[in-house]
């Protein structure tokens, strides 16, 4: 009787759904994300460009709490505005200098939950050799399987920061100082 | 309005450096003597820097940011090296006193550097040492984060330009002994690297090379018609440095055709040229035997842009 009741439980543990535990680890799925950036460009537009190669982690419970963290890196090399010489012009000494500089990192200090499924995390960005705070201002879109059943969970981000602070100076008077960056990350439960 | 001014590339890399290496030369000349002169060739160069980059800052992170410290280096090198020389050789002719004279400054010059017995000989050798241990150490501070990683390509650039680059220099020190050819020799290799860099995709680097080569127009006009300010004593140090770095930024971190950096290197055995050409035989003719010696030295430099522009397709940089 025991041994049965025994088995029974086990198997009812084993089929009900797994809250996320303390900590789940999530790699950056890098087909489902996106790393977006615009800047002024004379004043006319705003010129949009892309990462292509990064890689990542993140970790959280299930909510966007005080222990999440996140952990970026960006090859600058892949940097895209669908225009080859002026992806050209972005990877040389006047911009990103990749030769120097092959990547940018950003790594989570602080997660501060704001409201329901709102967070801002701050953290340090590594860009052109300076390391400074910057605060991302992320929503939670959606936590769960994915339809070939891998745990998988979804975010939005966007920040502001001026490349001057970063040491990247040139061209301010036509190419904006300020640059939008847009995040459109999924991550898989390891 | 005065922000858009600033903002003109032309401004920035042709007007600015002119005008203030041309009144740096004759304030200097005033001030300090005609052999100091030359160094406000730098700071024609310094100004255009600022314009384009904003001021220096300092520690500098990037290799964009180490071009102000090395120019500033390479001159106080420069002025130091001449400070000490002048004070310890009271026995060598007074260079200052002829250099009014016109063109027989860089006679004077020249005899300076080459006066006999050994402790101008000594001081000539440990002139040459400091100004290719700062070449060497300039260029490893640019390079150092690539040979850090080991990158294999950064070794080789290092090696082609510590040759090529010591080669220009005494090409430079040797051609200042003759008048005028060595600023007209930097004038039309800076103004050669200026394109060659904007084919390597980096506007900044053009537009440096551009200053470069202004700062030196504007120590030209002030040496026109006659020669009052030699170049010799401390223009290799001060103008020929700050030329190699700008080369190895673009060697190191552009897409520049190699060949290209390597063919404007000719624009320097201009003088050497000139010197076996019967067309610059005596009696000089100052328009014509510049004007020449300019075309003699635009040859290979015009080759090199050629070079440079072949491979790149037709369209701008965007």
């Amino acid at each position: 009787m025991n041994a049965i009741f025994g088995r029974t439980l086990l198997c009812l543990m084993l089929l009900a759904p797994v809250p996320a535990s303390a900590a789940d680890t999530y790699v950056i799925d890098e087909d489902h994300t996106a790393i977006l950036f615009a800047v002024d460009h004379l004043g006319f537009s705003r010129t949009f460009g892309r990462f292509q190669d990064f890689s990542g982690t993140f970790s959280f419970d299930g909510s966007l709490g005080p222990t999440a963290k996140v952990e970026l890196v960006i090859k600058t090399e892949s940097v895209f505005t669908d225009a080859s010489r002026r992806d050209q012009h972005l990877r040389s000494p006047d911009f990103f200098n990749v030769a120097e500089f092959p990547e940018m990192k950003f790594a989570s200090t602080k997660v501060t939950p704001n409201g329901e499924k709102g967070a801002t995390i701050t953290g340090d960005l590594t860009l052109h050799g300076v390391t400074k705070p910057v605060s991302i201002e992320v929503t939670l879109n959606k936590v769960g399987p994915n339809p070939r059943g891998v745990e998988t969970a979804g975010f939005s981000g966007k920040t502001t920061l001026k490349r001057s602070d970063f040491g990247m100076t040139y061209g301010q008077g036509g190419i904006g100082d300020e640059i939008e960056i847009w995040l459109e990350v999924e991550g898989q439960k390891q | 309005m005065g922000d858009r001014l600033i903002d003109d590339p032309l401004v920035q890399s042709a007007a600015i450096p002119l005008a203030v290496a041309l009144i740096a030369v004759l304030c200097m000349a005033r001030v300090a003597g005609p052999r100091v002169a030359v160094a406000g060739i730098p700071l024609g160069l310094l100004a255009g820097l600022v314009a384009i980059h904003g001021w220096p800052s300092w520690p500098p992170v990037g290799s964009t940011q180490k071009l102000p410290w090395l120019v500033i280096g390479a001159t106080a090198l420069g002025v130091a090296a001449l400070a000490l020389g002048l004070r310890r050789s009271r026995a060598l002719p007074n260079a200052e006193g002829s250099n009014a004279k016109g063109s027989s400054a860089e006679g004077s010059s020249a005899a300076g550097s080459r006066a006999p017995g050994s402790r101008a000989g000594g001081r000539s050798a440990s002139s040459a040492i400091a100004v290719a241990s700062a070449f060497v150490a300039g260029t490893v501070w640019l390079a150092w984060p690539l040979l850090r990683s080991g990158r294999t390509d950064a070794f080789v650039a290092l090696a082609v330009l510590w040759l090529l680059g010591g080669g220009i220099l005494l090409l430079l020190a040797r051609s200042g002994e003759r008048g005028i050819e060595a600023p007209m020799m930097l004038l039309v290799a800076a103004g050669g690297a200026a394109p060659i860099a904007l084919s390597g995709a980096s506007a900044s680097l053009a537009q440096l090379a551009g200053a470069l080569a202004a700062a030196v127009g504007g120590f030209l006009l002030c040496n026109w018609p006659a020669l009052r300010h030699p170049f010799a004593a401390l223009g290799p140090c001060a103008v020929g440095l700050p030329f190699l770095y700008l080369i190895a930024m673009m060697a190191l971190y552009t897409d520049a055709d190699p060949l290209a950096l390597v063919l404007v290197a000719g624009a320097f055995l201009g003088s050497e040229a000139a010197r076996r050409l019967p067309f610059f035989a005596e009696p000089p003719r100052p328009l014509v035997d510049r004007l020449s010696f300019l075309g003699i030295c635009a040859i290979p430099v015009g080759l090199a842009v050629w070079v440079a522009w072949l491979g790149e397709s037709a369209e701008p940089l965007y």
